[in-house]
């Protein structure tokens, strides 16, 4: 059988058309999820209007978005780090929780002011995120071990690790709280003029403006480029290509940490860690990076977009919708940009007839 | 997306439409006219939500005018007042968290219509939590309440709101407008320790927790002293599974007991898993939550008596409306006793426990009676001392025969 149209590959994907692909996939999600609740005899515009509202009816919601973004944002600038040279780190929740763990030894155990203790927090989170990667790190540059399996298991070790602190040896037995550590008291200050969005929030945005630098203008930046496009190649034009896996990883470990640490001392209610303090950050942050396609101004968006979208979910449970559908939805929507993001790769063409006859002749 | 890209695209909308372009976006287009279409279909079934929003809308006018009387009569009380609920689990768990929704659901119905209650399930412990007590805040709720202690992740938000007020079941944070209220259980568990200790000739008590905490020591404890006071050769072995919620891990952690040989099998879990398993086994079991006889129909001993929510969320809700709310300044022990015997208790074990339950109410007995050493050998209650209701609340270690924790 040979249909009248056939999907051909382009040979150049042009960032502009995979862009708006993208935004016509989630479109065409949100789309899928109106049908699918209207199945359900709920009204998809008017969980819209109330998702939007409260999002964008007022400055908490705003807040909330970005409260929302933050660990999110800093696993998927960590990630996408790693896609540019086509590694895969998807153990950035593991780091977030092991740079989220070194925060609250120091920041619970040691006697300094506070923002002395906020300084050496971020320093020791961001080495303990990086440290959580080392072995992986080492494993694929040296021995060409599969990163994906590595770092994704470390990511439960690092969870019973957390597990064990907030139920065990850290539990906070004072206030006879069920599951977490004792909580840090030296926290991130406020962004000025808002209520619950501390300054962290700038630290994401400050990564993804410099990693766009450094990968639009600098030599390590085209480096790393090369790598991931061909990785003999850039071996054969001279690159020490060990050296640099080894620390693009261990970098993305250490964002990862660094947001765990942001977190911990800059979201609100996060001041102690137990089992929930990563709510699949981690996971979302990939999902981020990849639907970004790698691109630190895609990150950004894809970040804040599914923020908005986590957040809207917080807003409509409390309207009786369902955990379980607001699931449904972030997973059709998130498909539906994914298969933008591949439909912008391909083109339909009509099938030519006299061909398509040559082929069966040729087969036959 | 800077100026020439914008451009760009201003211009591509402009050009002529190629035929992929025209593919493409008549699949949207198509798309989204069937939209349009089962809207257009759905609007007889759309019609009465639209009635219902109005309403909800001069509900919340109602409401705004009330929110306006409370404020120039200072004391003056609510015309209406809204209440939310957030459960750990779902509400039809058969347990825990439906023990709650059929209180919150007893007690709305006392009111005729002046108190709205809603509730919002499967609420984990991470801090989109928080944004979501923000969220019911400003909704508009007077009153919240949470079956389960959320701890800071409810606290910054109830420090931030001091107008509205908060219940947090297990709850260890007291402030004006915040206080904890549990279940008096460990003479509860007590009882149900003596018809343990009877009805299991090896003394091998088998327990599954969630985490270490003092409700968890009440459990055990209570359930080994009450053991220990006809049996002398009790023990309860503790599992724990780091969750309240999650048939998975309770059944294993009940397979784990029941092939340790346990004669009587018990546990904090909000859902009925471990009921099944101990009943296939043929091993007694009793259930926290609820009557869930039908989980175990021959094994069944007896459940904590959960009903005492009610009268509790009604007694607030009317304090709400009166404007005479005032949040405690300890933790509301409510009391819990033993539920409807199971078929196959023999009379003499339900004497035993009704004999013991007299005393422990009149007071001439107390769960905690020293001496007593926990489980590591310190002595924690000297003779001739006792442990009371409030002080048990408190209690951070496992009596000597309890193992696991």
């Amino acid at each position: 059988m040979s249909l009248p149209f056939r999907f051909a590959r382009r040979l150049e994907v042009n960032n502009k058309r995979s862009t708006s692909y993208r935004i016509s996939g989630a479109i065409a999600g949100l789309v899928a999820s109106g049908l699918l609740l209207l199945l359900t005899s709920r009204n998809p515009i008017r969980l819209l209007g109330q998702s939007l509202d409260a999002i964008f009816g007022s400055q908490r919601g705003i807040e909330g978005v970005m409260v929302q973004s933050i660990p999110i944002l800093m696993c998927a600038i960590g990630v996408a780090l790693s896609l540019r040279m086509k590694i895969w780190n998807i153990g950035s929740d593991g780091q977030f929780l092991m740079g989220a763990f070194a925060a609250v030894g120091v920041g619970t155990k040691l006697d300094v002011p506070h923002w002395l203790l906020i300084i050496l927090m971020a320093l020791i989170a961001s080495i303990a995120g990086a440290a959580w990667i080392l072995i992986p790190a080492l494993a694929r540059a040296y021995w060409g071990v599969n990163e994906i399996i590595t770092t994704l298991l470390l990511n439960f070790v690092a969870l019973q690790l957390v597990l064990w602190s907030a139920l065990g040896f850290w539990r906070d037995k004072k206030s006879q709280v069920t599951q977490s550590t004792e909580a840090v008291q030296a926290v991130l200050p406020r962004f000025p003029g808002l209520d619950s969005v501390s300054i962290s929030f700038i630290v994401p945005i400050v990564l993804a403006v410099l990693f766009w630098f450094v990968f639009r203008s600098t030599r390590v930046g085209y480096e790393i480029d090369m790598i991931g496009g061909n990785a003999n190649a850039a071996e054969f034009a001279g690159i020490n290509v060990k050296r640099r896996i080894v620390t693009v990883m261990l970098l993305t470990g250490a964002i990862a940490g660094l947001g765990g640490m942001l977190q911990l001392t800059g979201a609100p209610g996060a001041q102690a860690l137990s089992g929930g303090f990563s709510n699949r950050f981690g996971l979302s942050g990939f999902i981020v990076a990849a639907l970004a396609g790698a691109s630190f101004a895609g990150v950004l968006v894809a970040g804040l977009f599914i923020s908005a979208m986590f957040y809207a979910g917080i807003a409509l449970q409390t309207k009786g919708l369902s955990v379980y559908i607001i699931f449904g939805i972030y997973g059709v929507v998130l498909v539906g940009i994914a298969v933008g993001e591949t439909m912008a790769r391909f083109r339909l063409t009509r099938t030519d007839p006299t061909s398509a006859a040559t082929t069966t002749g040729a087969s036959a | 997306m800077n100026e020439s890209e914008q451009n760009d695209l201003v211009a591509g909308l402009a050009q002529p439409v190629s035929r992929r372009r025209a593919l493409t976006m008549g699949a949207f287009g198509v798309a989204g006219l069937s939209t349009i279409l089962a809207a257009c279909g759905d609007k007889k079934a759309a019609a009465p939500e639209t009635t219902a929003a109005a309403a909800e809308t001069t509900a919340a006018a109602t409401e705004t005018t009330a929110a306006a009387t409370e404020t120039t009569a200072a004391a003056g009380g609510l015309e209406s007042a809204k209440v939310h609920f957030v459960y750990v689990g779902p509400p039809d768990d058969n347990g825990w968290s439906e023990a709650h929704d059929l209180a919150r659901q007893a007690a709305e119905a006392k009111f005729n219509g002046k108190i709205k209650s809603a509730f919002t399930p499967n609420i984990g412990f991470d801090a989109s939590t928080t944004q979501l007590f923000e969220q019911l805040v400003a909704d508009g709720n007077n009153m919240v309440i949470a079956n389960t202690e959320y701890g800071e992740l409810m606290g910054t938000v109830t420090d931030k709101n001091p107008d509205v007020k908060f219940l947090e079941c297990d709850g260890h944070k007291f402030t004006s407008n915040l206080f904890g209220y549990y279940m008096a259980h460990a003479d509860t568990a007590y009882q149900l320790g003596i018809a343990a200790g009877l009805l299991a000739p090896s003394g091998k008590i088998g327990y599954i927790g969630a985490f270490p905490t003092a409700t968890l020591y009440n459990d055990v404890n209570g359930l080994l002293l009450g053991a220990r006071s006809v049996n002398p050769n009790a023990t309860v072995n503790v599992v724990l599974v780091n969750t309240f919620f999650d048939p998975q891990k309770a059944a294993q952690a009940a397979d784990a007991l029941l092939s340790d040989g346990v004669e009587f099998l018990f546990g904090v879990m909000d859902e009925p898993t471990f009921l099944q398993k101990a009943e296939a086994k043929g091993v007694w079991t009793g259930y926290w939550n609820l009557d869930f006889r039908e989980a175990a129909p021959t094994k069944y001993v007896n459940n904590f008596d959960l009903t005492g929510f009610a009268p509790f969320y009604e007694d607030q809700f009317s304090k709400l409306l009166a404007g005479t709310w005032a949040a405690e300044a300890q933790t509301v022990l409510l009391d819990c006793p033993l539920g409807t015997w199971g078929p196959n208790v023999p009379q003499n074990v339900q004497d035993a426990v009704a004999a013991a339950a007299a005393k422990l109410k009149d007071g001439s007995l107390a769960v905690y009676t020293g001496p007593l050493k926990d489980s590591k050998g310190a002595e924690v209650v000297a003779a001739g001392k006792t442990i009371d209701r409030q002080g048990s609340y408190a209690v951070n270690f496992a009596v000597e025969g309890v193992t696991g924790l």
